[in-house]
């Protein structure tokens, strides 16, 4: 009896292995499908290809010149965007139920005529 | 009676069974204890099996961590020349689809062995065929290829490998040691068919992946080098070409490419020695009227002269000797300045000789002329220059101008460099830092200054007179749209065989800087042989114009430093 336990168990290791196998290539061809991707995309981003491309569809693109480049300020810091918002999050808890727009008082922006 | 015979019967058959249980019994025992050692390994011998884990060779990245070189895993086609019936038509099929010779693959299909290559490294294409064509007898395995996604950019610094892997040129070789990595060892049992059973994996050695570097190249100023180099190249119908081109603060090489060049993904395809040969390391020459920075930054260092010093540049002819020195263009009496700007070689010696050959001579050595700069690239020549003490009645008369002294294209580009980084010389890198496959700092390689050539203040007067010479002088074609550029032009002759200065072949050159207030980039353009058209200021100063200006607005547009 226990060898007969014994007998399947060892089979039952061999075909665990046969799965393990199995998906081990599945893996292995996963991870070479997403090199290749990335090698094709690599390929694709190269710049001496994309100048052929821009320049076959007679597309003109030049770096931008010194006052032709914006550089964008940081917006404020954390602690005076606090303060401005901690209303907001008060108005949102009590306009839970839309109780501000039934009563015509929510925030929006109006744009008046001259 | 008859009970009697049937018992003799029974203890006859009975003696017979137990007899040929007992022989049973010793021969199990035989067996199972006596030669069970021999058993075991027999047993072991098929099914354990050692397998040698191939490590992934590293991958080398640019400044912005765009991929130059990398591994993809391909298939290698071999044949089990036992199993294959038909090899005739085996082998006619491979032989169009691997475009191989008939013969070459038949004379392996012949082989009596179980394992033969046929061909390494295929490309997916030619493997879906294969597959496709279901031959009895014909497998495939995986192998690690090193491929190169922009083909030949930069394939003189990237350099290539050899079928196993192996660094054989350019960074490839010399930092192999850290691309290549570590061999695994795995023991496992494998079946009948020989497939691994994963369930009875025995010890493990894991493979040491290779490390990545990280280069100071820059991609896209690599391109725009290499482009406007082509160009140049084609329409002068060069000989060769160089370009370097370096951040002077920190000795990074952003660029350095060389013409003729060759494909890194195409091994088969066996390029020239010309093409494979850095020639901005490897190849040293007289570098003519640009090695004037090196005079004129020792007589300013010396105070030996002012900006505005008079000599007479006796009319474009000066005979000393039996030596007769030319100008270009004839000049009477010029500056200093003027020397400079418009390249007068008879200025120059005269200029020269209130310096004298020793104090030439340790500036010579200061800006590195004598040894490499031992860039992180192999084959770099130092140049074959003659020590002080073997200079001749009439060195004075042409060292000063570029004759008589060998260079290379990246010493030009240090040498530059030391005027545009207020008078130091730095060591050039191109590689940065090694890391590992989570991007982990292994290896930094900082910048290095080699040493004080000369002081900040003689730096800054350079720097202003080689903006004399773009903005009045030889150099006025490389000058730039939205900033000042300084620099020197130089149209050396090349030495025939017969030891005379050739009148019909020259090299072109041009090394300068930008902008000049503080320099960002220094660029050395040589070109080799140009025709018809053959001056540093025609050839190579439109080149480094395009190049230093695009490159100037590529990098305000990234927000570089």
């Amino acid at each position: 009896m226990i060898a007969l336990v014994y007998v399947h168990q060892q089979i039952e290791l061999v075909k665990l292995s046969y799965v393990i196998d199995y998906k081990e290539r599945k893996l292995e061809y996963i991870l070479d499908h997403k090199d290749n991707l990335e090698y094709n995309i690599n390929d694709l981003e190269a710049p001496s290809r994309l100048e052929k491309s821009l320049v076959s569809r007679k597309i003109d693109v030049f770096f931008p010149k010194k006052g032709q480049i914006v550089k964008v300020v940081k917006i404020a810091p954390a602690n005076i965007r606090k303060a401005s918002l901690g209303t907001v999050g008060i108005e949102r808890k009590v306009n839970r139920f839309g109780i501000f727009e039934f009563f015509g008082l929510s925030r929006e922006a109006q744009a008046e005529e001259r | 009676m008859h009970s009697g015979i049937f018992r003799a019967r029974h203890v006859i058959v009975f003696l017979f069974f137990l007899l040929s249980l007992s022989i049973l019994i010793l021969r199990l025992f035989y067996l199972q204890a006596l030669r069970h050692k021999f058993f075991v390994e027999l047993a072991n011998e098929q099914h354990t099996v050692s397998i040698e884990l191939a490590p992934k060779r590293g991958t080398i990245f640019d400044r912005n961590m765009r991929v130059l070189a990398v591994n993809l895993n391909v298939d290698s086609v071999f044949a089990n020349a036992r199993e294959v019936t038909n090899k005739n038509h085996t082998a006619r099929v491979l032989a169009s689809i691997l475009n191989l010779k008939e013969d070459f693959i038949l004379q392996r299909l012949s082989r009596d062995k179980s394992f033969v290559w046929i061909k390494r490294k295929i490309s997916p294409a030619e493997s879906a065929k294969i597959k496709r064509s279901r031959l009895k007898g014909i497998g495939m395995i995986k192998e690690s290829k090193r491929s190169y996604p922009n083909k030949d950019l930069a394939s003189h610094v990237v350099g290539v490998v050899d079928i196993d892997n192996r660094g054989l040129e350019g960074l490839e070789l010399f930092y192999d040691r850290y691309l290549k990595g570590e061999r695994g060892l795995l023991t496992s049992t494998q079946d009948a068919r020989r497939k691994l059973l994963k369930s009875y994996e025995g010890d493990l050695i894991p493979p040491k992946n290779g490390f990545d570097l990280v280069l100071t190249i820059d991609e896209v100023i690599q391109h725009i080098s290499e482009r406007e180099l082509s160009k140049a190249y084609e329409k002068y119908n060069a000989k060769g070409a160089s370009i370097v081109v370096m951040n002077p603060a920190n000795g990074d090489i952003l660029a350095l490419a060389n013409l003729p060049k060759f494909d890194l993904n195409s091994p088969s395809v066996k390029p020239s020695g010309d093409a494979v040969r850095n020639r901005a390391i490897c190849d040293f020459f007289e570098p003519g009227s640009v090695f004037k920075i090196v005079t004129a930054s020792a007589v300013l260092e010396e105070n030996v002269v002012d900006f505005n010093d008079k000599f007479f540049c006796e009319n474009g002819e000066y005979r000393i000797g039996r030596r007769t020195l030319h100008d270009h263009t004839p000049h009477g009496i010029m500056t200093f300045r003027e020397i400079i700007e418009k390249s007068s070689n008879i200025g120059t010696v005269k200029v020269a000789s209130l310096l004298g050959p020793e104090r030439m001579y340790k500036y010579i050595k200061a800006f590195g002329f004598y040894d490499k700069t031992l860039i992180d690239l192999p084959g770099e020549v130092s140049g074959m220059n003659r020590p002080l003490s073997k200079w001749s009645g009439v060195s004075m008369y042409a060292i000063p101008m570029g004759q008589e002294v060998t260079t290379t294209a990246i010493q030009l580009a240090c040498a530059v460099s030391v005027i545009a980084d207020n008078g130091f010389l730095v060591k050039p890198r191109i590689v940065k830092e090694v890391l590992d496959g989570r991007g982990r700092l292994i290896k930094e390689f900082p910048p290095k200054v080699v040493r004080k050539v000369i002081s900040p203040k003689t730096a800054a007067k350079m720097r202003g007179l080689l903006k004399g010479v773009v903005d009045s002088g030889t150099g006025k074609k490389a000058r730039i749209e939205e900033y000042y550029a300084g620099g020197k032009t130089g149209t050396a002759q090349k030495v025939e065989p017969g030891g005379v200065y050739s009148h019909e072949r020259f090299i072109a050159s041009f090394i300068g800087f930008a902008p000049v207030e503080r320099p960002r980039l220094s660029i050395v353009v040589c070109v080799d042989e140009p025709q018809p058209v053959y001056y540093g200021g025609d050839v190579a100063a439109p080149i480094f114009r395009n190049v230093m200006d695009e490159s100037l607005k590529y990098l305000n547009a990234r927000g570089a430093p």
